[in-house]
């Protein structure tokens, strides 16, 4: 009796607690879809405020699934040899190295942010760019790549397979492409999941890098909320709802097919 | 089994001089050593004796101190490292590809272009069809590697290691991850494989009956140093010190002191029959525990040795029996015996002649 008490109080307080949280999303889809937020449903649904999103700030969106892509490239192909030959390395100057790697994490985006502006902010072509935020993206999302492969080649006798391969004939190239790109491959799915989700929604950064033309779409949606009709900006989280659920999803998913073959292993 | 001829013919390997230091501290004093082609050569020792390191220096994995130099058929390989060796290699931990099927492991050595050989898709294949028929693995071709027993994933990293037909196929304790029985028949299989290729072959072991089946010729290694090079005969019953007799199979050392007449054990007068004592010195007697004769209570002979039966068993082929000596020193000593010797029982024997190992110790 008494642990069913326990048990419908857990469940009414987590009910409460997802209800909280979910509120305010299904709050602002709806304020996206309705004529007037301030009258409510009964003003009707509409799908005019995202297709006003669409026409206004498309470029947006353009822009931040074109960076994400870029910064997915090189945190790819700098991310997983680097992760690789930490892996491999045994010095000291490996560990400090892999250390330093994540403070762009721990530094705050805005300070990170300041210092790319009063290094490079001279050169006027790259300040315009759009390759400007990508810099930034890059290193803010760099750290999740590397420690993600990092983490998987760790769990691995990467060494051993390492030395079998090159008994084998395979130099190092061939290794690193036919031996420890494939065994990593959870780690660098899981990594790249999670610099595309982080770039698409990163902020602070890119906020303070942008130009008038380079927004991004959180950007955007800080400038629509400041500057725009509630229900635009509502459309807009929208549409930012669709692009990054997907992937939050696919990410949770993948978590746990990695989780279930590692215990399966065992 | 399918005969298989590697490819580069035979190959002697040299070691001059090979010496290994780690922080500078030298884990493998310079090794001089030829290894003839088509020789089966086992490095045994303890573990920290330097038998892997050497191994790795032969291999390409490990690179030998300054002055030293390892060839292939007289060609210097000191400086190539491993992937340009063209050597086979079977891991104690198998290490096999986990992101490969067994058919793709045992191929991957085929298509790395190693050995100036360039075959074609065709011919890998046929390679490779028969490798896992020689291994009888072929069954498992299309399996993954953590679908395995261990047994089974011994033979597929056998013959992914010889599949691209090595110079010379270096074993490092291949057989010690799996259970007992498996092992002897892991061995008797790999011992018939080696064979038959008639490839150079350096396998290295701590388990001294692996040794002594395997090997053409054994180096026993302790501490860094080659203790002794021989066959496994030599090995066994010459041993040149006590290190060696007692890493290889039991040894007793009885002891007490040499006189003009022979060797006096502690706690009896008479000297008992042995070889000419100027060969021998120190302290002790060695001697294996089969090389005796057991000899009748009733019966007096020259030179016997008597003393008190505290445990025995039956071995099947054979009784062991461990004998308490008047000096109060344990011996234990193995033959095939009519009578079944019992616990408490005195148990009169002699030493063969040509029993005594050519080694002592002085330090009692």
């Amino acid at each position: 009796m008494q642990r069913k008490t326990l048990f419908y109080s857990a469940l009414a307080l987590t009910l409460l607690t997802v209800a909280f949280l979910v509120v305010p999303v299904i709050m602002s889809v709806m304020a996206g879809l309705t004529k007037n937020f301030f009258l409510g449903i009964k003003s009707g649904l509409t799908l005019e405020w995202v297709v006003q999103v669409w026409d206004l700030y498309q470029d947006t969106i353009w822009r931040s699934m074109g960076i994400a892509l870029a910064c997915l490239i090189i945190t790819l192909v700098a991310g997983v040899p680097a992760a690789y030959a930490l892996a491999l390395s045994k010095s000291r100057w490996a560990r400090i190295f892999e250390e330093t790697l994540i403070l762009p994490v721990a530094i705050p985006g805005l300070a990170i942010a300041l210092a790319l502006i009063q290094t490079y902010g001279g050169f006027r072509e790259f300040r315009m760019s759009w390759a400007f935020i990508l810099v930034g993206h890059v290193l803010y999302t760099l750290p999740f790549m590397v420690r993600s492969v990092l983490a998987v080649l760790s769990s691995i006798p990467l060494h051993e397979y390492e030395e079998a391969a090159a008994s084998l004939g395979a130099a190092k190239r061939r290794r690193f492409f036919d031996i420890v790109v494939p065994n990593a491959m959870p780690g660098i799915l899981a990594g790249s999941l999670m610099v595309v989700t982080l770039s698409i929604g990163e902020f602070n950064l890119s906020w303070m890098l942008h130009t008038p033309l380079t927004k991004t779409l959180p950007v955007g949606l800080a400038d629509s909320y400041a500057s725009m009709r509630l229900e635009v900006a509502s459309a807009y989280t929208l549409v930012f709802f669709i692009m990054i659920v997907p992937l939050l999803i696919a990410m949770q998913k993948f978590g746990e097919t990695g989780r279930a073959r590692k215990s399966a292993r065992r | 089994m399918t005969m298989t001829q590697t490819g580069s013919g035979s190959t002697e390997i040299s070691l001059m001089n090979c010496a290994k230091s780690f922080g500078g501290q030298q884990v493998l004093k310079p090794v001089t050593l030829t290894i003839e082609a088509g020789e089966t050569l086992v490095l045994l020792g303890p573990s920290g004796c330097g038998k892997t390191t050497l191994l790795r220096i032969i291999s390409g994995l490990e690179s030998p101190d300054n002055g030293s130099a390892v060839l292939f058929n007289g060609e210097d390989v000191t400086r190539l490292p491993i992937e340009k060796r063209h050597v086979g290699m079977v891991f104690q931990s198998y290490a096999l590809f986990p992101n490969m099927t067994v058919r793709q492991n045992v191929g991957y050595g085929l298509t790395t272009g190693q050995g100036n050989e360039r075959l074609s898709k065709a011919e890998r294949d046929a390679r490779v069809e028969d490798m896992l028929k020689m291994m009888r693995i072929h069954e498992l071709a299309d399996r993954s590697i953590d679908q395995l027993s261990g047994g089974q994933r011994q033979r597929v990293a056998l013959a992914r290691a010889i599949a691209p037909r090595p110079r010379v196929l270096l074993l490092d304790e291949p057989l010690t991850a799996l259970d007992a029985t498996l092992r002897d028949d892991l061995r008797m299989e790999i011992n018939a494989l080696l064979r038959s290729l008639g490839i150079t072959a350096i396998y290295v072991t701590h388990d001294q009956a692996e040794a002594m089946a395997l090997g053409d010729r054994i180096v026993v290694m302790s501490k860094g140093t080659i203790e002794q090079i021989g066959s496994p005969e030599e090995i066994y019953h010459q041993p040149v010190n006590m290190f060696v007799a007692t890493f290889i199979g039991a040894t007793n050392a009885l002891s007490g002191k040499w006189t003009r007449e022979g060797f006096v054990p502690d706690g009896q007068e008479k000297p008992v029959a042995t070889p000419r004592s100027s060969a021998f010195g120190g302290n002790t007697l060695c001697f294996r525990p089969e090389t005796i004769e057991r000899i009748e209570e009733s019966h007096n002979a020259d030179g016997s040795l008597e003393g008190t039966v505290k445990t025995a068993a039956f071995l099947g082929s054979c009784h062991r029996v461990v004998v308490e000596m008047p000096g109060g020193q344990r011996l234990t000593l193995e033959g095939a015996w009519a009578s079944a010797p019992a616990p408490g029982d005195v148990f009169k024997f002699k030493i063969d002649e040509g029993g005594v190992l050519p080694v002592w110790s002085t330090n009692q």
